[in-house]
């Protein structure tokens, strides 16, 4: 059994040593979970990961979180306030859950980019929205969030869903984003974040270290990318912090709901 | 609950005891598929609906605050979205708005009378819309037997169906029956409440008692005087 304070105390540890390496200036070390690796390696690793669970990603979330995934990409979507017409992009769109609803919303008249840095997660997610008959107004497009390649003022909307953190310069992307946003345009950014609630935190973090990595390895018979991601969650910015990052990049207001006693939280910026 | 603003957060959640939005999307997507399944099974309503498309209909109840959004899309897809907070449904064009405290949209959903005033609810929007959804509603016929028969096979799903309707008739009828010698039975055979001229004989019996005690009262008042007097 993992103890939940000395992941806290690595993850405190391994934040203080990847703020040491941006405050040396050499700023070429970031995180890979509880790793410090290269900037230039971590993009690669996290490809690593995902093309190891990208024919059973789906399966694996279904799994995870008991079906809950569904609920919060459902709630991502009333606060999108996506209307018919518009233009979307969906970053990290992996499997195509949140793409395959706004084709649906945005009609015939609206278009839907569905972005992803990893070949095979587009590539599964293509497939399975084709045999869903998800055609005609959704595009596929491999992009690194990083360096978005659309003109500026391009979305009415923008999604990231359990994207971000595998991102590996985030305020980089939040700020590509930011510049593809059409003006009055919303970014949601749904990401696991820090639990609200001590006792789910618990609970959260012996399940997420010690039963997750299994369930990995008993399904996609990968232990260590389902390792990586209970560390790349603990590793990610809590919600005030993105929210900071957010009002950084450029947004005008950012706003963020907590789901799940804040397992997720839902982070919503609207450009200027 | 947004962050944006702490003291509109905290009021939000007395006023709505900050239900979890997973809870709440998880209760969308129930009603959700629950009409979906409906009118799966009534393709006639499914037409009247579509006929009405594209409308989206808000309810808005306060104490506890929620918004309930249906949307009705020209392809006759249905989605339905609860929130606790206005500013989901603010950038879409609301057809029709219900307004009210909740109690009063459950006393209307119990009641038999559907009048919206007599509820305190109250609507704007294209109130002409309510009434052809409300004449919908009233015409909803669910085929609850294809659901048994695509489950179970033609005969043995008929077969349990008519048991089913015969059993529903056979309580539907009960139910009559009970309504008409209950209070009968009640009143003559087991004699354990009064029938309704026994009830007003009584307070008549109540009321004369009442007037001869105030007229017996205003005898003794005056003799008291005469005595005083003298």
């Amino acid at each position: 059994m993992v103890d939940s304070t000395s992941h806290h105390e690595k993850t405190k540890q391994h934040s203080d040593n990847a703020a040491e390496s941006s405050s040396t200036g050499s700023s070429s070390t970031t995180h890979f979970g509880y790793e410090t690796v290269k900037t230039t390696e971590k993009a690669e690793r996290v490809a690593g990961v995902f093309h190891s669970v990208a024919a059973k990603y789906d399966l694996m979330n279904d799994l995870m979180s008991a079906g809950i995934h569904r609920l919060w990409k459902r709630f991502t979507i009333e606060v999108s306030g996506v209307r018919n017409g518009n233009c979307v992009l969906d970053i990290a769109g992996g499997t195509g859950d949140l793409a395959a609803k706004f084709s649906s919303i945005v009609g015939k008249e609206g278009c839907v980019v569905l972005a992803d840095i990893n070949a095979s997660m587009l590539g599964v997610g293509r497939d399975k929205l084709i045999d869903k008959g998800v055609f005609g107004n959704i595009q596929f497009t491999q992009a690194d969030a990083q360096y978005l390649p659309f003109p500026d003022n391009t979305f009415d909307c923008i999604t990231i869903a359990f994207g971000l953190r595998n991102v590996t310069d985030k305020a980089l992307a939040l700020q590509s984003m930011h510049r593809v946003l059409k003006p009055g345009g919303r970014l949601l950014v749904l990401e696991f974040s820090k639990p609200t609630n001590p006792i789910v935190e618990k609970i959260y973090d012996r399940y997420s270290f010690s039963l997750l990595p299994k369930m990995g390895k008993l399904v996609t018979n990968d232990e260590d990318s389902y390792r990586y991601l209970a560390e790349s969650i603990r590793m990610h910015p809590d919600q005030d912090t993105l929210k900071s990052m957010m009002l950084d990049a450029g947004f005008a207001s950012c706003d963020y709901y907590n789901m799940t006693s804040g397992v997720v939280a839902l982070h919503k910026g609207t450009k200027d | 609950m947004p962050s944006s603003s702490e003291n509109t957060q905290q009021s939000n959640n007395e006023d709505t005891f900050g239900i979890d939005p997973t809870i709440l999307s998880g209760i969308g997507l129930v009603f959700e598929n629950v009409i979906i399944k409906a009118l799966k099974y009534d393709p006639g309503t499914k037409n009247s609906l579509a006929a009405l498309a594209p409308l989206n209909i808000h309810i808005e109840t306060s104490a506890p605050n929620f918004h309930l959004i249906f949307r009705i899309k020209e392809n006759t897809e249905l989605s339905v979205g609860l929130h606790q907070e206005k500013n989901f449904s603010s950038s879409e064009n609301i057809d029709i708005h219900l307004s009210g405290k909740f109690s009063d949209f459950i006393s209307l959903a119990t009641s038999k009378d559907h009048m919206l005033a007599k509820h305190n609810i109250s609507v704007s929007g294209k109130i002409h819309q309510l009434g052809q959804l409300q004449e919908i509603a009233n015409n909803l016929d669910i085929d609850w037997e294809e659901p048994i028969v695509a489950l179970l096979g033609v005969v043995p799903g008929h077969f349990i169906s008519e048991k089913i309707r015969t059993a529903a008739r056979w309580a539907t009828h009960q139910q009559k029956e009970i309504k008409h010698w209950l209070p009968e039975t009640l009143q003559e055979e087991l004699k354990l409440v009064p029938s309704r001229p026994e009830v007003e004989q009584f307070f008549n019996s109540i009321d004369t008692l009442s007037a001869v005690t105030q007229r017996l009262e205003a005898r003794v008042n005056r003799l008291r005087q005469k005595l005083e007097s003298q």
